[in-house]
This record gives C-alpha cells, sequence and structure tokens, in this order.
C-alpha cells in the first residue's frame, strides 16, 4: 500500500529543480525499483514525487567525441544492451547486467542506481574503475563530479536535495583494456552483492580495481592498483588481492560476516584482475 | 471387440492450464463484490506479553472505519488436532506478529490508518526462542492452560508444560540392541524455521448475512475443514457456513487448515452482509501465517561389524512456534516414520513438540519427512564412511523390504526402496566411494556426487476421508463434484483421467469442480499428498456407480444382460457387437423407451473413500500392525561442484526415483518431481529464517529470505518405478510431497564426498561452506 503523495513529471531540468525545491521530502523518480519499494515498506514518506524520464537527454546512451554519454534514466537493460558499451566499457555492462532480474532491468536506471547510493550498488565499480564523470543539474546549472567523489556514505552522494543527476560520461581511455565485473550473491539472480568487484587492466600495465558492499561506499582499491602496476603476474596478482582486503572495511549484516566478505575480497579481486587480462 | 485406450498413464493435458496461462483463472485477489469492505491486523511487537491495556477508541472515530475488533470480542480457541489459537491475542500474546486487533474499513488505506490509532500497552515477558530451553522444567509458560485445551486422541500434550505432544516410539529394549552392537555413532542435526513462499500470499474473504449464514472465499486447501473448525467454534450448524475455494495460487501446506479466515469472523459478526477482505501481506505471508518448524535432532545408532543396523535411538525437538495446533501432527508423523527407509530392530524415539515464541509452525510439503531425513540420512552416510563402507553399499545392507518392520512394528509389504536405490544408482554414475575423500584442491573447484533416501506415508487421521459425486449433463459431459483443490499439484486433471478411464467418456467432456462445501462432495483436506491415493479411490467408485447406471439403461435398451455391454468413447455398446450402441448424451437424463415412456432417470455416481484398516499407534509404544495408509520410497542423488574459495555450491544434476506405485499422468508427474527438487535444493542453499534475540523475524522479504532462481536449476532426471499399492487407483501411491525431502541431504553428503566436511544445520551456505573449509584444510 502506498502512502498517498503528489505525483509530476517533469519536462524540463530547470522544471524539475523547480519542483525539488530543495525539499528533503521531495524525491526524484526514474525507474522506482527503490524508490516506490521504500515508499511500500514506509521508510520514505515523500510529499511529493519528481518523474524525471520526460525530461529531454536523460535517457539514452550517446557517443561523442570526448566520451558516452548516459543519460540518468537509461534502463540497465539498454546499457546492457548497448554496442559501445559492449564494445569499450564491458565492466559497465556486466554490472548493469548482474542487477536484479530482467523484468527489474526494464525499469531500474544507472541515475537511480547510482543516486540510491547503496555500497552494493552493481554499477558503481564499474563507475570507478572507468573514472566516469557524473553531470548534476541545479539551480546554479550543470555541475561535473567524478565518479570517484560522488558516494558519500550509504544512501548518501554530495547532490544537493535541489539537485538532480543528469547524465554519466564515461571519459575515453588510451590503448586498449580489458575488464572484468564479478558479483557474489546468495543466489545467481536477484540477489544483493555480498561483494562486487570490478577490475581494469590497460595495455599500458595501469590497472584500477574497485570494490562494492565492503565499506561505507563503493571504493577504489587504490593501494592494491598500485602494487599491481607493471607487474601482474599469478603471485603479484595474489598478493593485490591481499592488499585489497586491507583497504576495505565491511561490516556484519543479515546476507554475510565481515570476515567472510574479507575472504570474497580477497578471492574475487584476484579472480577479477585476471578475468580482466583474459578480455584484455 | 473395440480396442480402448487408456487415459490411465496418459499426459493429459492440465485441466487448469488454458485458464491460468491466459490470466482467465480467478483467485480470491481477483473477486470484489459491491459494499465490500477491507481489513488490516494490529500485530504484537514483542514476541511474549501480557496485554495490559488495548484503546481502540481513536480507530472506532475515524471516518470510514466500520467495525474493530480485539481478542474479547472472539475468544474461542480453535484448531485441526489442539485447540489452542485464538483469532486475536486474548490477554497475552505469544509470538512477534501475533494478531492483536483487527480493523474492517471502507478502504485499505483507512484500516491501516486505524490500525497505526489504536493504542496497545504490554507487559513484557521473558521468551522461549530455543525449545530445548523451553522443554525444561521451569522454562516460562506458554501456554499455562496447555490441561485445558481440547484435543484430539492421538496426541498427547504434557500438562503444565510447554510440550504440546510428546510422540514414543518403543521397539523392543534399545539398550540391548545397543549391547548387540559392535559401534555405537551419535549425531545432531538441525533445520531452522522456513517458509513456503507461495506466489499468491493467503487471501480470505467472509461474509456474515442477516440470517447469519457465513460465506468463506478463500485460497485455502481444505474447505471442509475451515467448515469444520469454524462451526465447532462459532457454534453454529455447518448449513450455516459455506467455503469456496477459487483457484489457490499456491500452498505447500501452509493454506491448510484455517488461517486467514479466522482473523475476520469477528468483524464479520459484527458487520452483516459486507464481505470483508483480506490480503496478507508478504511480510506478514512470511511471519504471520505457517512456516515450516525448526527441528534438533540427536541419532544415536548401534551397528554390527558387518554394517547392520541393530539398534537407533532418536529424539527430536521441535521448534513449533506459538501455537501447535497444526504442528502437533508433524511431530508424530516424524515419530512413527524414525526409521526412515531402514529395518532397525530395535528403536527408541522420542520426539515432542514444543511451544516457542516464534511464528506458528504448520505442515510444509511431506512435512516431519524433510526435517527428520535431513538428519537419518546424513548420520546413515556418517556411518558408512566410518565403517569404511559404500554408502550405497551400506544402505543396500539396512533397507526395508518386503517382511521387514518399520518403526511401528508393522510387517512391511511391496517394498520398492531397492529398486529406486538401484536405478539412481545408475542414472548418477555412482562410482563407489569408501572412507574420507582426498580432494584435488589446486583447481579450485571440487566435484562430487552423494545420494539420500527418504520414506513418507500421508500423515491423517485414520479415518481421513474423501468423496465423489459424478453428474451427468444432459449432453453427456460431466461434473465431477469434489473437494479437492488444484493447488497447481495437477489434482484436477489426474482426477479427470480417472473419472473419464472409468466411465468411458472422452477426458475433455469431464468438468472438475472447484471446492464449494455447500455443494461439492466432502474432502477432509488437499495434504499429505493424499488426493490421487484417496479421492482418485472415490472418484473410481462414483465413475463405476454411474457407469452401472448407464449400464442398467443400456440393458434394457438392448434387451441383453448388462455384463454384456460396456461404455467407450462416450457410447454404451454391446461388446460382441459394437455396432449396436447408444450415445451416452442420449440416456444421461433417463432412457426413452420405444413406446416413447420414460425409464431411469439422470445418471448421479457416488463414491466415497477411506483407507482401510488403518490401527491408531499405542501411546506408549507407537506400535500398531498398520498406522499408515501406504508408503512410498524415493530416492535422489546428486552431483555438485564445489567452490573452495568461496565455499559456493552449485548443484549440477540430480536424479530423482520414486516407486510410486502407477504413473497416472507421465508429465505431471515429472513436473511435480522437477518442482520438488527446486524446492529442496532451495532449502538446501538458501533458506531460513532469522531472528533477533527478542524474537523478532529479521528477513520476512525476498530481499533477504532467498529462495532458488531459475538460474540455480540443476540438470534433472527423473524416473519412476511401478510397485502397485493394493488399495491405490490402478496402484497409484502419493508422491506430490515426498519429491523435495532428499535433495537437502543429498547435497550434504555430496559436500562431504566432495571435501571431507559435514554440516549438520540448513541452510548449507556458502559462507558455512567456506568456514568448514578454511577450518579443515587452513586455506
Amino acid at each position: 500500500m502506498l502512502t498517498p503523495f503528489e505525483y509530476v513529471k517533469a519536462r524540463t531540468l530547470d522544471e524539475a529543480v523547480m519542483l525539488l525545491s530543495g525539499d528533503d521530502r521531495v524525491k526524484v523518480m526514474a525507474g522506482g525499483t527503490d524508490l516506490i519499494v521504500r515508499i511500500k515498506d514506509r521508510l520514505l514518506e515523500p510529499k511529493r514525487v519528481v518523474d524525471i524520464k520526460g525530461i529531454d537527454g536523460i535517457s539514452g546512451i550517446t557517443a561523442r567525441e570526448d566520451g558516452v554519454y548516459i543519460g540518468a534514466a537509461t534502463t540497465m537493460n539498454e546499457i546492457v544492451r548497448n554496442k559501445v558499451i559492449i564494445e569499450k566499457f564491458r565492466v559497465l555492462g556486466e554490472g548493469a547486467h548482474a542487477l536484479g532480474s530482467y523484468q527489474i532491468r526494464n525499469r531500474a536506471t544507472i541515475g537511480g542506481n547510482v543516486c540510491n547510493a547503496s555500497p552494493l550498488a552493481d554499477t558503481a565499480p564499474a563507475l570507478l574503475v572507468y573514472e566516469a564523470v557524473m553531470i548534476a543539474y541545479g539551480p546554479e546549472g550543470f555541475r561535473e563530479i567524478p565518479a570517484t567523489e560522488f558516494f558519500v556514505g550509504p544512501g548518501k552522494t554530495v547532490l544537493k536535495s535541489n539537485e538532480i543527476l543528469y547524465q554519466i560520461k564515461l571519459p575515453y581511455y588510451q590503448g586498449k583494456a580489458g575488464g572484468s565485473y564479478i558479483k557474489f550473491a546468495r543466489t545467481k539472480a536477484v540477489d544483493l552483492a555480498i561483494v562486487g568487484v570490478a577490475a581494469l587492466v590497460f595495455d599500458n600495465d595501469d590497472v584500477r580495481i574497485a570494490l562494492g558492499a565492503v565499506a561505507p561506499t563503493p571504493i577504489r582499491a587504490r593501494k592494491a592498483e598500485q602494487f599491481l602496476r607493471g607487474k601482474k603476474f599469478d603471485q603479484t596478482i595474489r598478493e593485490a588481492a591481499r592488499i585489497a582486503r586491507e583497504e576495505c572495511s565491511p561490516i556484519d549484516d543479515i546476507r554475510a560476516s565481515k570476515e567472510y566478505r574479507l575472504d570474497l575480497v580477497e578471492t574475487l579481486t584476484y579472480r577479477a584482475v585476471k578475468q580482466a587480462l583474459a578480455n584484455l | 471387440m473395440i480396442k480402448k485406450e487408456s487415459y490411465i498413464g496418459k499426459s493429459v493435458k492440465r485441466k487448469d492450464g488454458p485458464e491460468k496461462v491466459t490470466g482467465s483463472a480467478k483467485y480470491v485477489g481477483d473477486l470484489k463484490f459491491g459494499s465490500m469492505l477491507y481489513a488490516k491486523i494490529l500485530r504484537s511487537k514483542y514476541a511474549h506479553a501480557k496485554i495490559i491495556r488495548i484503546d481502540t477508541s481513536k480507530a472506532e472515530k475515524l471516518p470510514g472505519v466500520k467495525a474493530v475488533v480485539t481478542g474479547k470480542d472472539f475468544p474461542q480457541r480453535m484448531g485441526l488436532y489442539l485447540l489452542d489459537r485464538t483469532p486475536y491475542a486474548v490477554d497475552k500474546v505469544r509470538y512477534y506478529g501475533e494478531p492483536v486487533a483487527g480493523v474492517a474499513a471502507v478502504s485499505e488505506e483507512i484500516a491501516q490508518k486505524a490500525i497505526e490509532l489504536i493504542e496497545v500497552e504490554y507487559e513484557e515477558l521473558p521468551a522461549v526462542l530455543d525449545p530445548r530451553e523451553g522443554m525444561k522444567e521451569g522454562a516460562p509458560l506458554i501456554h499455562p492452560d496447555l490441561k485445558n485445551y481440547e484435543h484430539v486422541p492421538a496426541i498427547y500434550p504434557k500438562p503444565d508444560t510447554n510440550i504440546s505432544n510428546h510422540f514414543k516410539i518403543r521397539k523392543g529394549n534399545v539398550e540391548e540392541g545397543f549391547a548387540k552392537s559392535d559401534y555405537i555413532f551419535e549425531g545432531e542435526y538441525y533445520v531452522p524455521q522456513i517458509q513456503h513462499t507461495p506466489i499468491e500470499t493467503h487471501t480470505a474473504i467472509v461474509m456474515c448475512d442477516s440470517t447469519g449464514k457465513f460465506t468463506i472465499w478463500s485460497s485455502n486447501q481444505s474447505p471442509n475443514a475451515v467448515r469444520k473448525i469454524l462451526s465447532h467454534s462459532l457454534k453454529i450448524p455447518m448449513t450455516k457456513i459455506r467455503v469456496l475455494g477459487p483457484y489457490c495460487g499456491g500452498g505447500f501446506g501452509a493454506k491448510a487448515g484455517v488461517n486467514i479466515e479466522a482473523p475476520l469472523i469477528p468483524l464479520a459478526l459484527k458487520l452483516r452482509n459486507k464481505p470483508i477482505k483480506y490480503v496478507t501481506t508478504r511480510e506478514e505471508e512470511f511471519r504471520d501465517t505457517f512456516v515450516r518448524q525448526g527441528m534438533y535432532a540427536k541419532i544415536k545408532t548401534g551397528v554390527t561389524k558387518e554394517g547392520r543396523i541393530v539398534a537407533q535411538e532418536l529424539e527430536m525437538v521441535w521448534d513449533a512456534g506459538a501455537y501447535n495446533e497444526y504442528g502437533v501432527n508433524i511431530t508424530r508423523a516424524a515419530g512413527y516414520s524414525s526409521a526412515g527407509v531402514y529395518d532397525i530392530p530395535y528403536m527408541k524415539t522420542d520426539s515432542y513438540c514444543v511451544y516457542t515464541n516464534k511464528p506458528n509452525g504448520g505442515p510444509l510439503r511431506g512435512f516431519g519427512m524433510s526435517e527428520m531425513h535431513w538428519a537419518i540420512e546424513q548420520h546413515m552416510d556418517m556411518i558408512a564412511h566410518k565403517l569404511g563402507m559404500d554408502p550405497i553399499e551400506f544402505r543396500l545392507k539396512n533397507i526395508q523390504r518386503d517382511g521387514s518392520t518399520n518403526a511401528t512394528g508393522q510387517v512391511l509389504k511391496d517394498v520398492g526402496i531397492e529398486k529406486c536405490i538401484l536405478r539412481a544408482k545408475e542414472l548418477i554414475g555412482w562410482e563407489e566411494i569408501k572412507g574420507e575423500p582426498k580432494p584435488e584442491l589446486s583447481s579450485g573447484k571440487v566435484r562430487a556426487k552423494g545420494l539420500a533416501c527418504m520414506i513418507k506415508a500421508p500423515a491423517m487421521p485414520n479415518n481421513a476421508a474423501s468423496s465423489a459425486i459424478v453428474k451427468f449433463n444432459d449432453d453427456g459431459t460431466v461434473a465431477l463434484l469434489i473437494t479437492a483443490q488444484e493447488i497447481g499439484q495437477g489434482a484436477f486433471t489426474a482426477l479427470a483421467q480417472i473419472c473419464a478411464e472409468e466411465l468411458g467418456v472422452p477426458e475433455d467432456w469431464i468438468k472438475v469442480s472447484q471446492p464449494d462445501t455447500d455443494y461439492t462432495a466432502y474432502e477432509w483436506q488437499t495434504v499429505a499428498s493424499r488426493i490421487t491415493y484417496s479421492a482418485g479411490n472415490a472418484v473410481i467408485r462414483a465413475a463405476r456407480d454411474a457407469k452401472r447406471q448407464l449400464l442398467e439403461m443400456g440393458a434394457k435398451h438392448f434387451g441383453v444382460p448388462l455384463e454384456e455391454l460396456d461404455v467407450y468413447d462416450g457410447y454404451v455398446y454391446v461388446v460382441a457387437d459394437p455396432a449396436r450402441k447408444i450415445a451416452v448424451k442420449d440416456i444421461a437424463l433417463g432412457l426413452t423407451l420405444p413406446d416413447g415412456s420414460g425409464w431411469g432417470g439422470p445418471v448421479i455416481g457416488k463414491g466415497v473413500f477411506i483407507p482401510e484398516g488403518v490401527v491408531s499407534f499405542d501411546k506408549e509404544t507407537g506400535q500398531s500392525p498398520k498406522g499408515v495408509s501406504h508408503w512410498t520410497y524415493g530416492v535422489q542423488a546428486v552431483d555438485i561442484e564445489v567452490d573452495v574459495d568461496t565455499g559456493k555450491i552449485d548443484v549440477k544434476k540430480v536424479v530423482a526415483v520414486y516407486d510410486i506405485g502407477k504413473v497416472i499422468n507421465p508429465d505431471l508427474a515429472k513436473a511435480q518431481t522437477e518442482g520438488g527438487i527446486i524446492q529442496g535444493l532451495s532449502t538446501a542453499l538458501f533458506e531460513e529464517m532469522k531472528f533477533d534475540e527478542k524474537g523478532k523475524l529479521l528477513n520476512p522479504s525476498f530481499v533477504d529470505y532467498k529462495i532458488a532462481t531459475a538460474a540455480e536449476l540443476p540438470e534433472m532426471i527423473i524416473d519412476f518405478i511401478e510397485t502397485p499399492l493394493e488399495d491405490g487407483p490402478y496402484g497409484a501411491r502419493g508422491f506430490g510431497e515426498h519429491v523435495m525431502v532428499p535433495t537437502a541431504p543429498a547435497i550434504a553428503n555430496a559436500l562431504y564426498n566432495a571435501l571431507g566436511i559435514r554440516i549438520n544445520t540448513l541452510p548449507l551456505t556458502a559462507e558455512k561452506v567456506r568456514k568448514a573449509i578454511k577450518e579443515k584444510y587452513g586455506i
């Protein structure tokens, strides 16, 4: 049962910002797969819900000169199927595919997934390794935020209550890259990640690793990355995985213990880097 | 001669299929009536607490609220076997989630608002969350009045304790048996409470009209039981209660007996002529309907050097929740089945049903058997390994055969377990396993096979009855009136096949009724894998009765003795001269004689069935020459792969072989088995209700109560053995529930065979497995 609220569909970014009016009890809705569930569970009782799906340019994937732009209201299934994503940004495609079920992926959007700011968001590790840029819009106009600075804590981003996420830019990278996202959950589908690991390796020996569900926000495992730079051999990958384990701070919850998550970080970091190398 | 084609053993398409796939099938949730009201229930926030005060005044004043009720409005206790449960808590609450007050209002929203306006003052009491503590002397009493509760004679509550039933087996002197044994093996096993998770949550509409007659539309497996229980507690005749069962979107036992109908009764009593609808939320479904009982088992087994089991001592302590009206029989069923598939000369079993301040334990598919076999079947494997014997070899030495006795001293016949084991062994490609495995860990993945057996009988009163009416329509088509429910298992299809087979009319002429207790023929309950067996027998008899009437008219029409006629494909014909025939439609309502006069009348057949010769178990020893209607045996063998570094078990293949006496519909039998395997696999790997230290359920949603998804499905190879059951329809035995029972212990046994680790508690989560690997191998 839904507690009644005012539903407004914004047609422009300015209209959306005006409707948000900086009030915490106004919520942005794209796919609604998180929001509506929370309203039903009465974790949220918004007085107004602003639907942003109708805003021009907020849905769809566009390749430009400096990168690929993904509208915040682009659905997971659009991302999974997109050719450029498949060819250039496969880690994001894998993350999007790991989320929910097919039906959920028809509705759920990338903007919703990241603005929800769950530490286990399946698309977040990919955005971190691709060093995506989050393009937000507010009363002062557009603002660009590096993905690595976007998440603040569980459920919290740097967005102000009168800002909305408009697009996510994935900058092109130099040379060749191989990537992988490994999600570990209880069931093989329709589950939340106990641990998620994204790895991206470049033919110039750069390495990027991001971890989900093991800290208050999705994080980059920078020490492990640094350790691996220039020496991606089996033994060093194992050592890097051990370093990654030390970089996170998971909690015990109903899905897994802290100890088990740490073990998984090590195992999955190793596997993700190996897989990324295989995909190079 | 006419060559007759049989419907038995034929994959007739599901009767309910087209309606369900096109969305035409109506469920209770689809039903809407004028002036309908909506109910909401205020539930306890304590596991055990005295109710000091309830103030409903604000709720009553809210516009749109039509009635508010609390426990005082209807304090009568009800239940199937033990009358211990009231629709709303009276004086105290016994689990977190128990109904405390109910509201009926013009909309769900208003009802919800009203619920939130009700003030309840509690005084918290110490809660019993572990049945092993709860059965001890001095534990807080959950039902201090237990000694005054009405119950059926077959259960034995212990006054002034939390033990609602104690079932005993004393077969010989077990100490003597241990003295004759060369080795004694002991083990402990545990299963948590789990949920049925039907797709459709419990839903009911209850209306009391101006004459005091109740009409109840309910997603329920037991319309007749609902009527009986409510008639008893309302103290009104059964003519004043009509229970209808539209399609039921999954039951698995959760919808047996009275459930969500009960809290609507006091509301309906206050509001005449208003249908009141209640749709259980998913959260309530998880916590406030029946759950499968938790169980702690301790087994001690004595065996000879040669590997022959001599004695078994088994204690089962059931975590049965706040109300045990149904759970007491689960304890009993596990008790009388406690030999499993084995021939054990000396046995001592104590099965205790214990009240706890947790959700109500109730029937879940194969109740008692999944829990008990989780213990027994792992224990048997453990013994085999300790003796250095192959688990199958050990089983073949000890299984029941014709002439063996079971736990209750019954001398068995037509036992098909050996055939099941040998067939499963062949289908899984079993290679001998002896002693502790030495896995190759370096590849990160270890693969192994495991096997488990099972036995089950319908758990029901000795005289659980079925009946059927076969009624011909003008055009020769047939209404089969039964009160068995189609809960997805295919009952309507199997019963239609049986009816068509016996009548000699095409199967698609048979329309199977949905339950309506005012008009359809009595059925005890759609539970216990008993419908094809019990209702099937009633349908055979009803159809034969109707057929005899057709033949009588045929005899009159052709002027030949009845014995020389038969019915096939919708015609009564002379066997010796099939060209002489008359269409069933021409005589369905009576015969017209050559002179134009009428003879006979509309054909209506009736049939009834009660399994005969089922004798009560002795109270002190649990012995009976025949304590149940029949046994069905089965085996599952699995092939699993374990990820050494994460502990995740991937079930690659499951072989299931069951001796079901006679396969009535191969496609449906196979589908039922597949469903059972998936449910068994799901309980093996994922399912567990988790509680905090106050007894609050922590995972009442699919977010954190995981069930297997389609992605988890293994390759499934299914086969059936057909050892006919003497009184089964065409020899058929019940098996609908049995197909989930051995999956979990088979996986656990495969895990041991893979890595030499044994996990005694369900579920086998990746984390638990990983921990065990780490402890054993230090990696």
